[in-house]
């Protein structure tokens, strides 16, 4: 699966679209990461904890939209966007959306 | 390019298992591992304050004031501290100054302070009477308690029930709230655990000094009529209901064959 | 009293929350399909440059969504595990999805051929879920260029 941020894939050419496909969750991590991170506060540097829920939930996000961009029979998902809400604290709410083609 | 209309599937975004299968367990887990944390916690308060010395536990206090009193009442005062008197010298607590006060109000009540403070209030004393046997009858629980330790243990269980409470409401939901509450009711559980405890030692008491523990069912009859709470809503209560702390004390005065 | 009041919210929001969710995919899943011949794409590369252009739209559409209850009090005991929290990524794909709904019904209405360059932000109206007062509710808005082409 060819994942790429700009409307086209370079050096090959589309032949089909499908429309937007989509992958989103929303994750937490476990209560001690958190009290983790307040005192972490203190000093300041890189919330390690929380680098790491981001970067899981953003993983999660795109393994689903390629899941639904597969299920269409596509074979690259193109200018891939995301996007990031805020329903609660604590929590990573991401999302991925992109254009799913087949490519030759 | 061509497009070719297909419908993309959804549900790859959401969640296939029973939401209500994962909340009923996760919530589970979670009264089950609290409940454990504060029954552990609990258990090493008791063993902990079971240790503290008597001589320590009067450092612990904090001064407190009364109001004046006028000289009925320190004359009460005065009769109550011999019957005390009286029945301290049958504890094994004789190394340990008790005091009583009186605190005029119209409260139902006595209390065990730490540090060897009873308080008994005016309004259980209007209705006991003067009888002697009665007011040792109260004087005895509250005996019992400092002979189980329970003033300290129920500080010390209660900082600890703040300090799970403090960890939890960091983040200040209702989630929270609702532990909370379900944990005063474990904590209320063992309150009154401990009141029957003292109870039961009252009775002991009063046998070795009077030879019969009468009084002491008198005195909880005559407060049963001042019965603040419904008998179906005593899971909510620091004590529990008097008829059953009279049947507790009928029972176990039958076995250890006391007369009533 | 404050235990039973919630215990009651929470009830209430599962019974009727789940009634609600059902109808809304339902309803979702039908419109879908009706407008699936309207093709959404995320970049603007997708115009026919063979065929003349008639008109440029812009298009959009919102959709606020608000927690119940039961989805709350969900996530916040499974927020003391950590791990995905079910009850929002389902409310928050309702919301995604009714809003691009209602961009392609727009699309729609002014008979768009191609709906381009799409996007989808959300943002948080109130207070964020979680606090003891206000409740968690989320704006998706979702918008797009839509090409007619002369027939």
């Amino acid at each position: 699966m060819i994942i790429t941020n700009i409307p086209l894939v370079p050096g090959k050419k589309i032949v089909e679209h499908y429309g937007l496909v989509s992958g989103s969750t929303v994750r937490a991590k476990h209560i001690g990461r958190d009290i983790m991170a307040s005192l972490k506060n203190i000093v300041g540097g890189e919330l390690k904890g929380y680098t790491q829920l981001l970067n899981e939930a953003r993983n999660e996000a795109i393994k689903r939209m390629v899941l639904q961009a597969e299920k269409l029979g596509a074979n690259a998902v193109i200018n891939v966007r995301f996007s990031t809400s805020s329903i609660t604290q604590g929590a990573a709410e991401l999302y991925a959306y992109g254009t799913a083609v087949k490519v030759e | 390019m061509k497009y070719v209309p297909k419908i993309p599937d959804g549900d790859v975004n959401v969640p296939k298992e029973s939401i209500l299968k994962t909340f009923l367990f996760i919530l589970f887990t979670l009264f089950i591992i609290i409940y454990l944390i504060y029954l552990l916690l609990g258990f090493f308060t008791d063993i902990i304050v079971k240790k503290i010395p008597w001589q320590y536990e009067k450092i612990l206090v904090y001064k407190y004031f009364l109001p004046e009193k006028d000289r009925d009442i320190i004359k009460k005062e005065k009769k109550l501290q011999k019957i005390l008197n009286g029945l301290v010298k049958y504890t094994d607590m004789k190394n340990r100054d008790f005091k009583v006060r009186i605190y005029k109000t119209d409260e139902k009540n006595a209390l065990a302070l730490p540090g060897g403070d009873i308080v008994v209030f005016s309004g259980i004393l209007k209705i006991i009477g003067d009888d002697e046997r009665k007011i040792a009858a109260i004087l005895a629980h509250e005996l019992g308690h400092y002979a189980h330790r329970d003033h300290l243990c129920a500080i010390g269980r209660k900082l600890i029930l703040t300090l799970i409470l403090t960890f939890l409401t960091k983040t200040d939901n209702q989630a929270s709230s609702l532990f909370a509450s379900s944990l005063d009711k474990i904590q209320l559980k063992y309150s009154r655990d401990q009141e029957k405890k003292a109870d039961l030692y009252a009775v002991d008491l009063l046998y070795k000094r009077y030879k019969r523990i009468k009084e002491m069912i008198e005195v909880l009859n005559a407060l049963s009529g001042y019965e603040k709470i419904p008998k179906y809503f005593s899971f909510f209560s620091t004590h529990p209901t008097f008829e059953d702390r009279i049947k507790t004390i009928k029972k176990y005065a039958k076995r250890k064959g006391y007369r009533i | 009293m404050d235990l039973y009041i919630l215990l009651t919210l929470v009830i209430l929001g599962f019974s009727s929350g789940t009634i609600a969710e059902k109808i809304h995919y339902n309803s979702i899943k039908k419109r879908e399909t009706e407008l699936i011949n309207i093709p959404a794409v995320t970049s603007g590369d997708f115009i026919d440059e063979e065929k003349e252009i008639e008109n440029v739209y812009f298009l959009d559409g919102a959709c606020v969504v608000a927690l119940d209850y039961f989805k709350m009090f969900f996530a916040e005991i499974k927020k003391f595990f950590g791990g995905r929290i079910q009850s929002y990524e389902t409310l928050l794909d309702r919301g995604k999805r009714e809003a691009i709904l209602r961009l392609k019904q727009k699309a729609r209405e002014k008979d768009v051929d191609i709906i381009v360059n799409l996007r989808i932000e959300t943002s948080t109206i109130g207070q964020s879920a979680g606090k003891k007062k206000g409740f968690g509710c989320v704006e998706v808005f979702t918008y797009a260029t839509g090409i007619k082409y002369k027939k």
